[in-house]
């Protein structure tokens, strides 16, 4: 037998397992062998663990782009829902689109009672100079005439309404809304709940849906314009929920 | 990779990966059973530290079991992990203990012998890496991957008479770069 054939017949056997030479085999040639091949089998398995190194390495780039991925989604997701809630914030700013679409300035005829100014009354003095300049669209100046008559006159009425309606068209909601409560309150007639409730709406208040639904059941002036206006406003609350 | 990340491997795929050292495979390993064998480690008085070493031995061992020719798979191949790792981490800590309570003598007592050897495999290590890629590569799959000739044959084209010849060849220029190594360190 060569000494390479002997050799191979030392690696077989230390590849099997054994850790002892058998009787022919030369001790000294063991030694050699196993040690070469206990220092083959550890670098391989070195370089197999650096291998497994690089895989994890790897693997954990990639958890950490997924992760990050996951970061960049969650971001726009929010600042998705922060865009449609904005969105529907903005969209209560429709009451007053809608209020504007629905909206005719009150002619000065509406609600108009007998004249029961007594000659040479202030009051009166005062009423017909808001009446022309509210007939002239000069709602600013007709709020100081209309504001100035006496709230006891029997024509404060009409003028409160008319000053009401010079507020709205003032951007002054919140004041229209006060003026058109206190008529309403004297008076419930559907022309004053149809202002009040586009003086509330103006206002984005919710509380002219029941002023609305009101004047949508009752046969009046305004039902139809009363239950477009309703329709149109369960369109924006319908597409918030959304 | 992308395909394996998103797909549950059988476990006989899983050790085919394995004994050819497919990266794809380590990652699946690592994303799948990972936090299993971190479980474990830190349940049983470890650090994650711990968990990463011996997820790496007991993916070693695994891979050296896989190679052997008379390995069947008796189990699933995660139990069989599991259990590779609960027992190198049970003999880690057995000989964590044994260490801490001889105050290091033992260490002191088989120093010259081991560290003898120790330099003696350094050298056949750097032998090995100055090899050339034939060499590395044959030596490596038959010593280490336990491949036979014919084997080695089929993967590389050749014939396993040329293989047994060319391996005679390596493992003498081995020997004579270890031994002029040995020679070296001494003067």
């Amino acid at each position: 037998m060569s000494t390479d054939q002997k050799r191979a017949v030392i690696w077989r056997h230390i590849l099997a397992g054994h850790s002892t030479p058998l009787p022919d085999m030369d001790p000294q040639t063991w030694k050699e062998e196993e040690l070469l091949i206990k220092g083959i089998q550890l670098t391989a398995e070195q370089l197999t663990r650096q291998r497994i190194a690089k895989a994890i390495t790897s693997a954990n780039r990639q958890q950490r782009t997924k992760n990050r991925r996951i970061v960049i989604l969650s971001i726009a997701a929010a600042i998705s829902l922060l865009v449609i809630l904005i969105f529907n914030f903005q969209d209560t700013t429709n009451y007053h689109q809608l209020a504007i679409a629905s909206y005719s300035v009150a002619p000065t005829t509406l609600l108009q009672k007998n004249n029961q100014f007594k000659s040479f009354d202030k009051n009166k003095e005062y009423y017909l100079k808001g009446i022309e300049l509210y007939t002239k669209k000069e709602y600013n100046k007709s709020i100081v005439f209309f504001s100035k008559i006496d709230k006891e006159n029997p024509n404060y009425e009409h003028a409160r309404f008319l000053l009401a309606n010079a507020y709205i068209i003032n951007d002054e909601h919140k004041k229209a809304i006060r003026e058109l409560e206190t008529i309403y309150a004297a008076n419930n007639t559907a022309t004053i709940k149809w202002y009040l409730a586009i003086a509330l709406a103006f206002d984005n208040n919710n509380k002219c849906l029941p002023l609305l639904n009101d004047l949508s059941k009752t046969k009046n002036l305004y039902q139809k314009e009363a239950k477009t206006l309703i329709k149109q406003i369960t369109k924006i609350k319908n597409k918030k929920i959304l | 990779m992308r395909f394996l990340n998103a797909k549950k491997l059988q476990d006989s795929q899983l050790l085919e990966g394995l004994k050819k050292e497919d990266p794809a495979i380590f990652s699946y390993f690592y994303k799948n059973y990972y936090r299993m064998i971190e479980k474990l480690i830190t349940s049983k008085g470890g650090l994650p530290a711990d968990a990463e070493d011996v997820f790496q031995d007991a993916l070693i061992i695994l891979l050296a079991k896989s190679r052997q020719p008379n390995f069947k798979l008796t189990a699933k191949l995660s139990t069989l992990f599991y259990a590779i790792a609960r027992n190198k981490w049970t003999n880690i800590q057995y000989h964590r203990k044994k260490f801490t309570g001889l105050n290091g003598q033992e260490e002191g007592i088989a120093e010259s012998p081991l560290i003898d050897e120790d330099e003696r495999l350094e050298s056949v290590k750097k032998a090995i890496l100055q090899l050339g890629n034939g060499c590395k590569n044959l030596i490596t799959q038959y010593f280490y991957q336990q491949l036979s000739y014919a084997e080695i044959g089929l993967l590389n084209d050749n014939s396993p008479n040329y293989l047994k010849v060319k391996m005679h060849r390596c493992m003498t220029k081995l020997r004579t770069m270890v031994f002029l190594t040995t020679e070296n360190n001494q003067v």
